[in-house]
Order: C-alpha cells, then sequence, then structure tokens
C-alpha cells in the first residue's frame, strides 16, 4: 500500500519544518576548517583513502573507553558574576560593563549598552550573535577552540585571539579590530572568509557593499582592559527589555510609580539567574501585587521569573499588565515579542503567537527584534497554513535579510 | 556612530587603509575550472556555497546522526578529489547532491557492516541535528528516521530524497545516478515498506489506515 496523500503531506511538511533549524547547527564551522585543512589531490584520492582506511582502524584500536570518553566531554560552561547563564540567554549590557567568563578561560565582555545572545555552547567553543553595541574577546587558544561571533549578516571565526566587535544593526555597520591572533570574516560585502591579522582593523558596510581593512590601525598588543564594575549582578535577560540610557525608564511618559521600588527578594535570585527560587519566593503570594506595583524593567524581569519557573500563563498575565500599564513604550512592544514567543515555544499556539508577532512589528517596525520577529512570524504562518501571506513576508525578509537566520525558509516560500 | 572612512574617490582620507572593491559572487561555471585550476580560494568558496545545502541533504538520508559534519568533510574532500570528473561546470550543486549521497549510502553500507563493532548505541549519542525542533517533531521525525532505517538502503535514500525533501524525481534520479523509471520503482516500494511498518511506531500509528496522529 502507497502513501495516502495526507500522510505525504504531513512527511513533506515534517522534513521543511527541520530545514530552518539546521541553519544555526555548529559543525558546519569545524567541518569547514577541518575541510580547509586537508591536503586534497586528485591524483592522492586512492592514497587518501588508503590513508582514511588506517586512521579507521587506528580508531578502532581506541576502543570503547576511547570513544565514550569523546561523547562524555561536556559543552563550555557561561557564567556572569558567578551565575550560569542559560542557553538561547540574552545578554543586555545596560549601563556597565559585563564580563561573561566562559569555563575553558575564554571571556567576552560586553560594552555599556550592548546587547548580544549565546546561541549555543558547544564542547570546543561557542557561537554568540551580537545584536547590538560592542563585544571584546579574549578566546583562550586551546588547539581545538572553535568560536563563532554573529553580528547581522557577518561571522567572525576565531581559533583563539583578542579582538573587539562592534555592530550597529540600524545601518549594518561592521567594525572589529584584531589585537592579538587571526580571525576569519564573512558575509555582506566581504564576501567568502576573510581573514585578518593582527593589528588590522576591519570596517565594513553591509549598506553600501564596501570594506575597509586598515593595517597597523590597533595596537597588535592588547593594553589591559579597565577593571569591569563589579556592582550589581546583571544577568540573562532572555526576555527583559532593557532601559534607555538616555531615559532611565521605559515607562512610557512616565507612568512608573514616582517611588523606586527596593530590591525584592525574588528580584536579587532572578538577576542572578535563579529564576526558580525567585519563583518559589514568589508563590506564597505578592505576584499581582508586584505586577501592579513595579516599573516597566522590573516587570519585565519578573515576567521571566514566571516563565523560567514555570507558569507560562502568569507569564503571560505580567507581560499584558506591562503592555495595560505603559502602552506605546519600547517595553510594552518587547512584551509583545514574549508573549508571541510564549505561544510560540511554550504552548504551540501558533496563530496567537503570529498575532503578537505581528504587534511587534507594528509597534517597532525596526526595532531590534523586528527581524526575528518577521523570521517567527513567517514560521508562525506556515504551520497554520497561511501560506499566502507568508510568501508575501518572505519576499519582504530575503530583500532585507538576504543572509538572515530566516532566509532559508524564506526561500523556500518564494520558489515558483 | 561615526559615519565609515571609506571612499575609492578620495584614498588619502584613509591613511595606512586598504579600500578593497566589492568582489562580484562568482558562478558556478567560474568556480569550477577554479577550482580544477587548484585556485587556493576556490575550496573555500565551494563549501561557503553549498555547505549549507549538503548537510541537508545528508541529514535527509541519515536522519539525525552524530558524524554528519564527518560526512559533510568528507563529501567536500571525495568532490575536490573527483573535480576533474566534472563534465559540466555549470553542475556543481548536482554533482555536489550526488557525491553527498553516495558518502552516506557508504557510511550506512558500512555501519551495517560493522554493527558488531558498534560501542555506543547510536540512540545514545548526542542528537546534534535539529536542537531547536519542537520536541512533537522531533519525536515524530525519530520515528520516521528510525523506520527508514529498516528500509533497503536504496529505497530509503529516494524516500528520503522524493518524500521527505519533496525533490523532483528528475533531480532525485540525478542525484542518485539511476533512470526515473527507477526511482518511481524504488519510491513505490519503499512506501509499501514504510507502511507496513508504521504500526510499530506508537507515535505514528494514527496513520495507519490513512488516520492522523
Amino acid at each position: 500500500m502507497s502513501l495516502s496523500p495526507e500522510l505525504r503531506e504531513w512527511l513533506r511538511r515534517l522534513g521543511a519544518a527541520e530545514d530552518p533549524h539546521l541553519e544555526g547547527l555548529a559543525p558546519l564551522d569545524e567541518a569547514r576548517e577541518r575541510f580547509l585543512s586537508t591536503e586534497v589531490s586528485p591524483r592522492g584520492s586512492r592514497k587518501a583513502r588508503y590513508f582514511v582506511a588506517a586512521a579507521a582502524a587506528a580508531l578502532l584500536g581506541l576502543g570503547a573507553y576511547g570513544l565514550s570518553a569523546l561523547y562524555r566531554e561536556a559543552p563550555l560552561e557561561a557564567r556572569v558574576h558567578g551565575s550560569a547563564l542559560l542557553a538561547e540567554a540574552w545578554i543586555d549590557s545596560r549601563a556597565q560593563r559585563l564580563p561573561v567568563a566562559f569555563s575553558d578561560g575564554s571571556e567576552v565582555t560586553l560594552e555599556p549598552e550592548s546587547r548580544a545572545r549565546i546561541v549555543e555552547l558547544g564542547r570546543s567553543g561557542a557561537v554568540m550573535a551580537i545584536e547590538s553595541g560592542e563585544v571584546r574577546a579574549q578566546i583562550v587558544p586551546t588547539g581545538r577552540a572553535r568560536w563563532r561571533f554573529k553580528a547581522g549578516p557577518y561571522t567572525v571565526r576565531v581559533t583563539g585571539t583578542e579582538f573587539s566587535v562592534r555592530f550597529s544593526p540600524e545601518k549594518d555597520l561592521l567594525r572589529l579590530e584584531l589585537r592579538h591572533g587571526s580571525v576569519v570574516v564573512s558575509g555582506c560585502a566581504l564576501g567568502e572568509a576573510r581573514p585578518l591579522r593582527a593589528g588590522e582593523v576591519l570596517t565594513s558596510s553591509c549598506h553600501d557593499g564596501r570594506f575597509e581593512i586598515a593595517r597597523g590601525a590597533v595596537a597588535a598588543k592588547a593594553q589591559p582592559a579597565p577593571k569591569p564594575a563589579e556592582a550589581e549582578p546583571l544577568v540573562p535577560v532572555p526576555l527583559a527589555p532593557g532601559p534607555s540610557p538616555k531615559s532611565p525608564s521605559t515607562t512610557g511618559g512616565g507612568r512608573t510609580p514616582p517611588t523606586a521600588v527596593g530590591p525584592a527578594e525574588w528580584e536579587a535570585l532572578a538577576r542572578a539567574g535563579e529564576y526558580r527560587k525567585a519563583w518559589a519566593r514568589l508563590a506564597g503570594g505578592g505576584f499581582e501585587a508586584e505586577c501592579e506595583r513595579l516599573d516597566a524593567e522590573r516587570l519585565a524581569l519578573l515576567a521571566d521569573v514566571a516563565r523560567f519557573g514555570g507558569s507560562s500563563e502568569q507569564a503571560l498575565g505580567a507581560l499584558s499588565t506591562l503592555r495595560r500599564r505603559f502602552p506605546g513604550s519600547s517595553a510594552a512592544a518587547n512584551a509583545a515579542f514574549a508573549i508571541a514567543r510564549i505561544h510560540f515555544d511554550q504552548r504551540g499556539a501558533y496563530a496567537d503567537a503570529a498575532r503578537w508577532f505581528r504587534t511587534y512589528l507594528k509597534e517597532q517596525p525596526r526595532g531590534p527584534l523586528a527581524r526575528e520577529a518577521q523570521g517567527r512570524l513567517m514560521e508562525a504562518l506556515v504551520r497554520t497554513g497561511s501560506h499566502a501571506e507568508a510568501r508575501s513576508l518572505a519576499a519582504a525578509y530575503l530583500e532585507h535579510n538576504p543572509n538572515g537566520p530566516y532566509a532559508r525558509l524564506a526561500r523556500s516560500l518564494t520558489k515558483p | 556612530m561615526p559615519r565609515l572612512p571609506v571612499s575609492s574617490s578620495d584614498p588619502r582620507s584613509v591613511p595606512r587603509a586598504a579600500v578593497i572593491p566589492l568582489r562580484v559572487p562568482e558562478s558556478d561555471a567560474v568556480l569550477s575550472r577554479a577550482l580544477q585550476a587548484g585556485e587556493p580560494w576556490a575550496g573555500a568558496a565551494l563549501f561557503d556555497r553549498y555547505a549549507t545545502h549538503v548537510r541537508r541533504v545528508l541529514v535527509r538520508v541519515m536522519g539525525p546522526d552524530p558524524e554528519i559534519a564527518d560526512l559533510l568533510q568528507d563529501v567536500f574532500v571525495a568532490a575536490l578529489a573527483s573535480i576533474d570528473r566534472l563534465s559540466d561546470p555549470n553542475a556543481l550543486k548536482a554533482w555536489l547532491t550526488r557525491t553527498a549521497i553516495f558518502t552516506a549510502r557508504g557510511r550506512i553500507r558500512r555501519r551495517t557492516r560493522w554493527r558488531f563493532l558498534r560501542f555506543v548505541g547510536f540512540d545514545e549519542l548526542p542528537d546534534p541535528a535539529a536542537p531547536e525542533v519542537d520536541p512533537e517533531q522531533r519525536q515524530a521525525l525519530a520515528a520516521v528516521y528510525r523506520l527508514l532505517a529498516q528500509l533497503p538502503i536504496n529505497d530509503r535514500i529516494v524516500f528520503a530524497l522524493r518524500v521527505l525533501d519533496g525533490m523532483e524525481l528528475a533531480d532525485v534520479a540525478r542525484a542518485c545516478g539511476i533512470s526515473v523509471a527507477t526511482v518511481k520503482r524504488r519510491v513505490i516500494a519503499a512506501e509499501r515498506r514504510f507502511t507496513s511498518l508504521l504500526p510499530s511506531e506508537p507515535s505514528l500509528r494514527g496513520w495507519v489506515k490513512g488516520g492522523a496522529p
């Protein structure tokens, strides 16, 4: 018996749903570097086969212990002020410098007013996305370090080095200062891999389709970086928006209660990344009262506590309250994005997710999460069967983000 | 953010700087010739252009597999080693697809042959593919790939490309190096076998007799 048309269609959709998630897998970089470091000769292919056979035999000789040990090797850990970061954590440095320490000894410091995301923690490196602002990285050369920093359409591949990279998403502008070691940068005007050496400064504008490499423009030996502020620990802010430096309260026209709320116990735990403990402190009561009392930034933090503490229902409640109390603010728009994510990721309610992604885009068409919102909206539309709308969104997405994380999905939708 | 100090019309404004013009992406034909000529930049360009596509083909054929990254490297090494045999310089993508399928098939065959020497159960290995796919989909995909693993290897490959990936018959034929008629025959055989195996997977039982999960 052959497949029913429904089963065939379901299988096809199952395969297609996997596609967008293949984009961000880490092994591509490792395979690339290994491939580029392999000497390939057309006449040597037979010899290579013998070599591979010999290597395979040697590998077999390693035995079960060696193999299982390899697979048991743990991925890196990332910490801010001693608190472990969640995978997919958003990090917002706000007004201070914020160092992220990795278990291999590497350190990535976000300069003030910078936002980044840990995309993946691998066994020999991590993938970080710089959403905006500047990060300084000191990657320990372990011999097998594999790190990637993504900034809009650009990718910086690192094996062991020290550099700073600044990215402006509004202008698609990248500036990279390499102090030590070497990196390979790709994307946009840079095309395929563009190696940089110590002392070089790369400036690239996607918009103008140009880039510049200035040699000797930066001291090849790094200056010791100033000590970061020890003050308040500020950790993973997966959803919470950061206040603007120029307007310390993102309160939508001064709607914050005039008396600042003192740091409650749950808040200290939340800022240390202890969401479950923070949620346990709130479980005895007081959640609703806090929703009505807190300023926008803390209310978003409270929503994170509910979300990661295990109650998407109350996270949605906190975010809805935020939108009601601070309408028109950037915090309210970010809350719309957060609501959409909860519907999408935790509830599988794709129609609701689409509605809230649209709300975010309407309120912040050029906001820092706009590209992500467009991509997620596209995916939500596909899942609800709204293919015509998804196609039209895909065309717009590709026009502005030909190398964006959802470009493959968009291309598959616009294919005739 | 200050303006970019880049101006090809006034290079004096950028002391000690090299202004490099935007490079036009090479066509497949140019890239093929560069690969055959051993141009140093061509290998990286080939990988950057087609790695995502090749990985997708490998994942389709192999399923979520811890060795995808190794296979990916093998595909490009094999393709480069035999680049002199590429007759149509515009057909790089098809060439790589075919190489990917042959490489994956070789790996599956080797695994079958050396199964008795397997140290760690494949189910115990980390699942590097599709980490963000939602759990229900992931479970369904895993069930589908478990069934595919029970199909004869050639049937499994055409089923994965035709049904899961949605490739056209002619493209599947080209990728596998067989005729369209053979593809059709294998798809029919694979679908029959796949359907007969459906009851063995609890999460797919709903599809038995035309139902839904």
